[in-house]
């Protein structure tokens, strides 16, 4: 009963016969490393660390080329069932885009929160750079990304912003973190702080990557948090490369165009319908990677899968080359469209990880056609029962179906990995 | 003219529509008392239900979402119709879809007069519901690979044309549909929402009140129990007779079958005087009598104020 | 493990233990002790303790420490009694109620014991306070010691929603007065259209009433119906209502540290993460990096927090020791949470090369030359 349209399965894209050096990197919300082998006989060589360092290097001998070989593949192996992928594929090489000296992001560096777990922490990454809370006090730094936020009792998320924009440091920002803005009106929306950073665009001509919401549970609830219109981040920053944001209660895109933008994430609780019609109705010609946290119906979802058909027709975004639809109650429905979609055979990842996925939607991801360009499924949070996914694992792309220790699928009640 | 959704729905509805209108978004046209729209209409989303549209224009263009639930008058849609999911819910006067339609999700729920397939259309991908399409008699060849194909209370529909695939399940609940054609073996399957295997759908002459009783998940108990019947399942259960007498038919008794974590299942067994067919006919749980349960099928709440001559 | 630097007693204080002697606090105690060359310190049980108020008198020992009267339904029932309470009450495993007339009964035995005049690592009277929160808070406030804005909740629902309604939104924990480890602590959340109550207890029936009970899974109440529900059992309790000031953020989650302060000294220490907003160890949670978090706030942040805990305990000046547990805001500084009069010895934790149990054993022994010097 499987694979309707599958041929016989082709090898993993990782296992090459005759390779002698392998360079890997890794990126997510928390850190960004290099991880690089190299075979010489019968020892291996390998170097990791962070990116932007020297790393370490560690060689090790073994009795004869073939055990060598089959530790280097095994390592390789491990890595890349951790979420590691080739340098080369992820365009971690600087690339001039069109507009000037500006360096393209890498592709690897759009994604941010991989594991549940991380939702309740703020990101310590931001496109491979280390994020930091701004402090007025301290001298602005060059190679550190900033978070602006207010404390609870407190409203310096504005002032903090107005100090960064006028030190010279803000000349070579090219990203910014917005986090709790809200400080002690829970009713602030983030529409203020927008315009203060559009007002001061000229301040932060760099500027390519923007997060609007890097906010913790402890400080608010996802459902909780106040949005606002983001398109006016749009129309003032013609460089920007990577919008992404959280919350959906008030959020719009109101005017979704962008003749650069690359990624664009929306991560909520619950999505607002008119928030899938304005992507819909979008015109990004460059977006290479699109992500919708879907949420639950209880905290705002009033949308169906049939809302998403012109994003699953694949005439909206020619270049898309990853689109995650996460955190989504109705995962089973979306897949079952997607594996029909002309779409899913032009992306290299889809990405149903933090939902509601279980064995319904795992039979119908079973029916995937062979795509010569899909290489990864994310799963990650799922309810899949362990035959089904020995199964999915068993098809010809790297499908990463783990899932938190604490998950317990045997529940009656099945949640989304962030809801509220 | 590109008009924002309000001012054009302002404008049309005040009737005041001169020229081709382009349409930003969704445009909300509910409860429309116009029968009729401005022709060279393009928008992204369109929602007339409850509207008295008996046609739409033939050069109607919609990108998104064309939306028709309820239209009491809604006869005829052009052809080569195409938009990304229509949703024809409770049309009831509806008969025909147009040659050449071209959508991935249709939804003709409760379009109970509804049986004309065009003979070329592009229904694929998403999903096909028509739930309560009671006049439907056939599926169309021409339906490409859908996510879910939903024929639950298609009472005339009887098969299921072969070369249709679905990637996720068919409901074929309240079909007269007794088997998959080749291309759909192994999907699975729905009864009414329900998940159940094939033996439950296909073949309930194999199962027995005891396998019933001992299913977990409620809703599939309930379906199995529709599946073999009332009757059956009421003679091969271990059921406590509540009370017995005697009507024209005969012996009456007031059956009582525990079921898990459920109420349980109370109903009345008698004979019919003139068929000597038998029935287990359901009643609620609180009936304590046979007459008391005869009269609530009646319709007395009190039964002491039904005093039939004769019970049919 | 023996731990030569100590030596044995110098004077002939036999130290003597009141607690519930099936309690695994209670054993790790003796038990630590006696590998550490002493002998090991018999325990009076409360069970007897409250059956025969003159036990004390038959209790051999010449030092005591006080342990908690708690995990113990029988301990419970009678306490409860003596506070006035039902005298035979009935509660199901773990259900939370009669706080205040537990705290009442707990105080009548601190008072037999204090009347004994049997020294005590722990005095009665300070116990007292620390095992009320508001008196409590009272005496910080008074030393200037920082702590999150704190009232006494409303005895009752309605007074509580009024106050929600007119503030529009905010965010507090609901502590019972006389509590302890989390039982029947609340976070509590809101703004005009959303509500939430987050804590380690159920909703279970008893006799057809609702009743609550302690729940290692913390939960989420998100319905006003659950939040009244679970309040309106939970306020005529007796309870504080704190500011819920959001704590700092680590990876592995929200985070505060217990100290452990002895003889007026910061020693053992631990970080403890969670998820959700209730550190509390046996919740699931873990202990975090004390390293990562000095490189995060500082050493100079830290010393302060230390600095801190030593202060708030220095309000309880007759009493060796104490456990406090301190946040560290976000701006990176600290406020005092709780402070415990039992605390766990957190376990398996070295400070200066030896155990919670062996400092304190020190410590003992130095008050005891102290006062042996001053007579």
């Amino acid at each position: 009963m499987r694979m309707l349209h599958c041929t016989a399965p082709k090898s993993k894209p990782e296992q090459s016969q005759t390779e002698m050096k392998r360079e890997l990197v890794y990126m997510d919300a928390k850190s960004s490393k290099f991880w690089s082998i190299e075979l010489a006989g019968n020892s291996h060589t390998v170097k990791f660390g962070r990116i932007g360092t020297g790393g370490q290097t560690a060689t090790k001998t073994f009795a004869d080329e073939t055990a060598a070989r089959k530790d280097m593949e095994k390592l390789i192996r491990e890595k890349l069932g951790k979420g590691y992928v080739d340098a080369a594929a992820s365009d971690s090489a600087a690339r001039k885009s069109e507009l000037g000296a500006e360096e393209q992001i890498p592709f690897i560096a759009f994604s941010s929160i991989n594991r549940r777990e991380e939702i309740s922490e703020n990101i310590g990454t931001f496109i491979g750079k280390r994020v930091v809370d701004y402090d007025p006090e301290k001298p602005a730094k060059a190679d550190v990304v900033y978070r602006f936020r207010s404390d609870w009792d407190e409203n310096e998320v504005i002032p903090n912003l107005k100090h960064f924009m006028a030190t010279p440091a803000a000349a070579d920002a090219n990203a910014l973190v917005l986090g709790a803005w809200h400080g002690d009106d829970p009713e602030m929306t983030s529409a203020e702080v927008i315009e203060v950073l559009v007002k001061e665009k000229d301040r932060v001509p760099r500027l390519v990557a923007i997060f609007v919401g890097d906010i913790v549970s402890e400080e608010n609830e996802i459902s909780w948090i106040k949005q606002s219109d983001l398109s006016p981040l749009l129309a003032a920053f013609p460089k920007l490369q990577l919008l992404r944001s959280r919350g959906g209660d008030g959020l719009e895109l109101k005017a979704p165009n962008h003749a650069n933008l690359r990624a664009l994430a929306i991560e909520t609780g619950g999505l607002d319908v008119s928030v899938i019609r304005s992507v819909c109705t979008s015109d990004f010609p460059n977006l290479e990677y699109l992500e919708l946290w879907l949420g639950t119906e209880e905290y705002g979802a009033n949308h169906s899968a049939a809302d998403l058909q012109p994003i699953f027709s694949g005439r909206l975004f020619p270049k898309l080359r990853y689109l995650g639809l996460r955190n989504c109650q109705r995962a089973d429905e979306i897949a079952a469209v997607a594996v029909n979609s002309p779409l899913i055979n032009r992306i290299e990842i889809f990405d149903l990880s933090l939902g509601v996925l279980t064995d319904e939607g795992a039979r119908a991801l079973l029916k995937l056609p062979s795509s010569p360009t899909l290489k990864k499924l994310n799963l990650h949070y799922n309810y899949i029962t362990p035959d089904l996914i020995r199964e999915l694992k068993a098809l010809p792309l790297t499908v990463d179906a783990s899932r938190p220790s604490d998950m317990d699928i045997d529940d009656e009640w099945r949640f989304v990995a962030v809801g509220e | 003219m590109v008009l924002s959704p309000e001012e054009a729905a302002r404008a049309i509805r005040g009737g005041e529509v001169i020229g081709p209108l382009e349409v930003s978004g969704r445009l909300d046209l509910t409860n429309l008392e116009a029968e009729c729209l401005p022709a060279g209409l393009h928008c992204y989303e369109l929602d007339a239900s409850g509207s008295q549209l008996s046609s739409l224009p033939s050069d109607i263009r919609i990108d998104g979402r064309l939306v028709l639930n309820d239209c009491a008058a809604l006869r005829w849609l052009p052809n080569a119709l195409r938009a990304g999911s229509i949703s024809l819910r409770n049309c009831p006067v509806l008969v025909q879809l147009p040659e050449n339609l071209d959508t991935w999700f249709l939804d003709l729920t409760g379009c109970h007069q509804f049986e004309n397939w065009p003979k070329r259309g592009r229904i694929q991908h998403g999903s096909l519901i028509l739930r309560n399409c009671s006049s439907l008699r056939f599926l169309p060849t021409w339906l490409g690979r859908l996510a879910h194909l939903d024929l639950a209370g298609c009472v005339q529909l009887q098969e299921i044309p072969e070369g249709i695939t679905v990637s996720s399940w068919v409901d074929i609940g309240g079909s007269r549909i007794s088997g998959l054609p080749p291309s759909l073996q192994g999907t699975p399957l729905r009864w009414r929402g329900v998940r159940v295997n094939e033996r439950i759908a296909f073949h309930p002459e194999e199962l027995s009140a005891k396998e019933a009783l001992a299913e977990k998940n409620a809703e599939v108990r309930r379906v199995m129990i529709e599946r073999m019947g009332y009757l059956r399942f009421a003679q091969e259960a271990d059921a406590k007779v509540l009370d017995r007498d005697v009507d024209g038919g005969g012996e009456r008794q007031l059956l009582s079958i525990n079921l898990r974590e459920d109420e349980p299942l109370v109903g009345l067994y008698c004979t019919c005087p003139s068929t000597q067919r038998h029935y287990f006919l359901r009643v609620p749980p609180t009936m304590k009598t046979c007459h008391q349960a005869a009269a609530w099928m009646a319709g007395y709440e009190d039964a002491s104020l039904y005093r039939p001559k004769i019970e049919t | 493990m023996m731990n030569g630097a100590l030596s044995r007693w110098e004077s002939s204080a036999r130290l003597g233990l009141i607690g519930n002697p099936e309690n695994r606090r209670i054993r790790d105690f003796q038990n630590a002790f006696e590998q550490l060359g002493f002998q090991r310190p018999a325990c009076l049980a409360y069970e007897e303790l409250l059956r025969n108020p003159e036990a004390l008198s038959f209790f051999d020992v010449e030092l005591l420490r006080i342990d908690s009267p708690g995990e113990n339904e029988k301990v419970a029932a009678a306490l409860i009694a003596l506070g006035g309470g039902p005298s035979q009450v009935e509660m199901d495993f773990g259900e939370i109620g009669f706080l205040k007339e537990y705290y009442r009964g707990f105080c009548a035995v601190l008072d037999v014991i204090e009347k004994s005049c049997i020294p005590c690592l722990n005095a009665p009277r300070d116990i007292k306070v620390m095992f009320d929160k508001w008196a409590c808070h009272q005496r910080f406030l008074q030393s200037g010691i920082e702590r999150p804005p704190t009232e006494l909740a409303p005895a009752d629902f309605p007074s509580l929603l009024e106050r929600m309604r007119e503030s529009g939104s905010g965010r507090l924990f609901l502590k019972p007065l006389h509590g302890s480890s989390a039982s029947g602590v609340c976070a509590l959340r809101w703004t005009p259209r959303h509500q939430q109550l987050i804590a380690p207890l159920r909703i279970d029936t008893k006799g057809g009433q609702p009743i609550l009970v302690n729940s290692l899974e913390v939960r989420t109440y998100t319905t006003m119906a659950d939040i009244e529900l679970i309040l309106n059992l939970l306020l005529p309790q007796g309870l504080i209502s704190e500011q819920w000031i959001p704590k700092l953020t680590l990876p592995g989650g929200a985070l505060d540290l217990r100290v452990l302060v002895i003889a007026g000294e910061a020693r053992h220490w631990v970080v403890r993460q969670s998820r959700h907003p209730m550190t509390n160890l046996h919740l699931g949670n873990q202990r975090g990096n004390p390293n990562a978090l000095c490189e995060l706030i500082g050493s100079e942040n830290l010393q302060a927090t230390f600095r801190l805990a030593e202060r708030a305990a220095m309000c309880f000046p007759a009493s060796l020791y104490a456990g406090v547990d301190v946040l560290i805001d976000s701006r990176h500084w600290p406020l005092v949470g709780e402070i415990n009069a039992f605390g766990d010895l957190l376990p398996r934790l070295l400070d200066r090369g030896e155990s919670a149990y062996a400092a304190i054993a020190k410590a003992c022994q130095k008050r005891e030359r102290k006062q042996n010097c001053m007579l």
